[in-house]
């Protein structure tokens, strides 16, 4: 039992080290619908594909770009596991020409500046 | 007897002549993180370095990456010292310090070796900034917060000129092209790319070609000449002699647009030159610049073809073939063309103007409001968003006339009203979202393009330096002068 627990405290711990950073990102990838809400897709279709939600008043931002590739700097104040995440701010996305020969390489979401968490 | 004097004078002079050695940058890099992008140059500079005779050496290079303070330690045998703005500024004093007290004297060589993330020339600068160490640039043209600008350095290129000291400074950074008034009669500049075009880092750049090609007993116009011909890469690689100002009038200007390429914004010189040449109408400007230089590639095959004998016919046969380099550069017009006609056809700046769209008239605290661009507006199809929301409304039983998503809705029949508003005074805007994806196909072969551009490039100018090697003979040349 004792045994179980470490091991549960580990997986946990180590579920929890994974987690990303709040604070603003640079983001490039995809405009994309689904289940009527609006979402912005990084990585598509590989292992490490990361889905940003947000709420619905922002989509009027992103509504012209539905489909089409962007970068755009978004605020993300709760942590997430890396797939998942929710974005509290972002800037007026630009539209960017993908880079066909870069594949997945082309598309990121990096950390600009670290901030603090709030839930 | 007095050719006997002036022959041991020379002697004696080269005897006692010193080789001095500054080597800063590496910044700009994200910290902490073991590679760069200046690794592989930095270490070939450490390889040479390791088999010739510098009287002195100060390295003041990045500093917190490790293969760069390994190379440091190994090759230079130097204390790893972060290149900073401090760190810039007492380099520089130190050495104007050994040019005065004469510890550097007359007939002395001093070379800055400079490597970094370089920037476009700024408003009040004579030459242009670059990234010191300890934070990542933010942007490729203007770099971040942590620069340095090398208009510091004229006051000791200038003092070196004063005391008769050969200089040498070679910026390897982007925008490097930049740091050519640095010359003067006894300073050598050479830049590994143009002052509007973006230098490389890594295998088969100018800097990698540069440093592994440095060897003892060369002269750094010679070695300037062999790297850039065997350079891969998109760069301009320049220097500061007679031969490189004549190629920049002829050559340089008109074919730089060609070398400009879309890699993702961040990597982009190519949009900027293309609205500009839209919305000012630079076509004529283009034509001519596109002419010249093709008169200028046919003259320089036909100056160099040559008739030759095989098996009973005389054929002329091109001893520098640049067909590839006409095709490409037609090519390439071709496309840029279609793309300055696309955005004419636009009405570029017009399409950048925002309209207010709101979700209702009336200032309560429920409405959505927000301005957006012409462009964006037209991209839209507004049906397709109500419908979406009433959808989504649906699905959760959402009857309040007063719910987010019920204002969406109102705010997207407004944007709808407008759009059609605006296709109703512009009718041929309504075309745009085609041309929109016919541009951004267009797009996309650019960097292929560049890139064979680049290569043909680099055949040109080396037949046009050399071309001249005649009239300049006899004439100073720092670059010449210079010897490893």
């Amino acid at each position: 039992m004792k045994s179980l627990l470490v091991l549960f405290f580990i997986i946990f711990w180590a579920y929890d080290s994974m987690a990303y950073e709040c604070g603003l990102y640079a983001f490039s990838g995809t405009v994309r619908e689904k289940d009527h809400k609006l979402l912005l897709v990084a990585n598509e279709k590989s292992n490490s594909e990361v889905n940003l939600f947000f709420d619905v008043k922002m989509e009027t931002k992103f509504v012209s770009f539905i489909n089409r590739p962007i970068t755009v700097e978004v605020g993300l104040l709760k942590k997430f596991d890396g797939k998942n995440g929710f974005i509290a701010d972002a800037n007026r996305p630009e539209l960017r020409v993908p880079n066909p020969t870069k594949g997945a390489l082309d598309t990121y979401f990096n950390l600009i500046k670290k901030m603090e968490c709030k839930e | 007897m007095s050719l006997k004097l002036i022959f041991m004078l020379s002697f004696s002079l080269s005897a006692t002549a010193a080789n001095h050695l500054i080597v800063i940058g590496g910044g700009g890099e994200e910290p902490k993180k073991d590679e760069t992008l200046f690794d592989n140059t930095f270490q070939n500079l450490g390889n040479y370095y390791q088999n010739s005779k510098w009287q002195s050496t100060t390295v003041s290079f990045n500093g917190g990456h490790k293969n760069l303070d390994k190379t440091i330690k190994e090759s230079f045998k130097k204390p790893v010292v972060p290149f900073t703005n401090d760190s810039y500024n007492q380099i520089i004093s130190e050495y104007i310090k050994q040019i005065k007290n004469g510890s550097i004297k007359a007939g002395d060589q001093l070379m800055v070796y400079l490597d970094t993330h370089g920037a476009v020339k700024g408003a009040n600068e004579l030459t242009h900034s670059v990234a010191t160490s300890g934070e990542k640039i933010e942007n490729l043209d203007t770099l971040g917060s942590s620069t340095v600008s090398l208009d510091k350095m004229l006051e000791l290129t200038q003092l070196a000129y004063s005391k008769g000291i050969k200089m040498a400074v070679l910026d390897f950074s982007c925008h490097s092209g930049n740091a050519l008034p640095l010359a003067n009669d006894k300073t050598c500049v050479i830049t590994s790319t143009s002052p509007n075009h973006y230098g490389y880092g890594g295998y088969g750049t100018f800097g990698y070609q540069f440093t592994s090609m440095m060897a003892k007993g060369k002269n750094l116009e010679e070695l300037f000449l062999n790297a850039r011909k065997s350079t891969t890469d998109k760069s301009y690689p320049m220097i500061s002699t007679p031969q490189n100002g004549a190629i920049t009038d002829f050559e340089y200007n008109n074919i730089s647009p060609y070398l400009f390429y879309y890699e993702g914004q961040s990597g982009d010189k190519l949009s900027p030159y293309i609205m500009d040449a839209a919305s000012k109408d630079l076509m004529c400007k283009r034509e001519e610049g596109f002419s010249k230089l093709m008169a200028l590639i046919n003259q320089i095959e036909k100056i160099n073809t040559v008739r030759k004998k095989v098996a009973f016919v005389t054929k002329e046969i091109k001893e520098i073939d640049l067909s590839d380099l006409k095709q490409d550069l037609i090519l390439y017009k071709r496309t840029q063309d279609y793309l300055i006609k696309t955005l004419k056809s636009f009405n570029v700046a017009k399409l950048n103007e925002e309209i207010e769209i709101t979700s209702s008239p009336d200032r309560s605290q429920l409405r959505i409001i927000d301005k957006q661009k012409i462009k964006d507006i037209l991209a839209t199809d507004y049906d397709a968003q109500i419908k979406r929301t009433q959808e989504r409304m649906k699905a959760k039983n959402d009857t309040d006339p007063s719910s987010t998503d019920a204002m969406l809705v109102k705010y997207y029949q407004d944007a709808k009203l407008k759009k059609e508003k605006i296709l109703k005074e512009n009718p041929k805007w309504a075309q745009i979202p085609t041309l929109i994806k016919n541009y951004d196909a267009n797009v996309q072969k650019t960097e292929e393009l560049a890139a064979r551009i680049a290569k043909g490039e680099k055949v040109l100018y080396d037949a046009l330096y050399r071309g001249q090697s005649n009239i300049y003979q006899g004439k100073t040349n720092p670059c010449k002068d210079f010897v490893l």
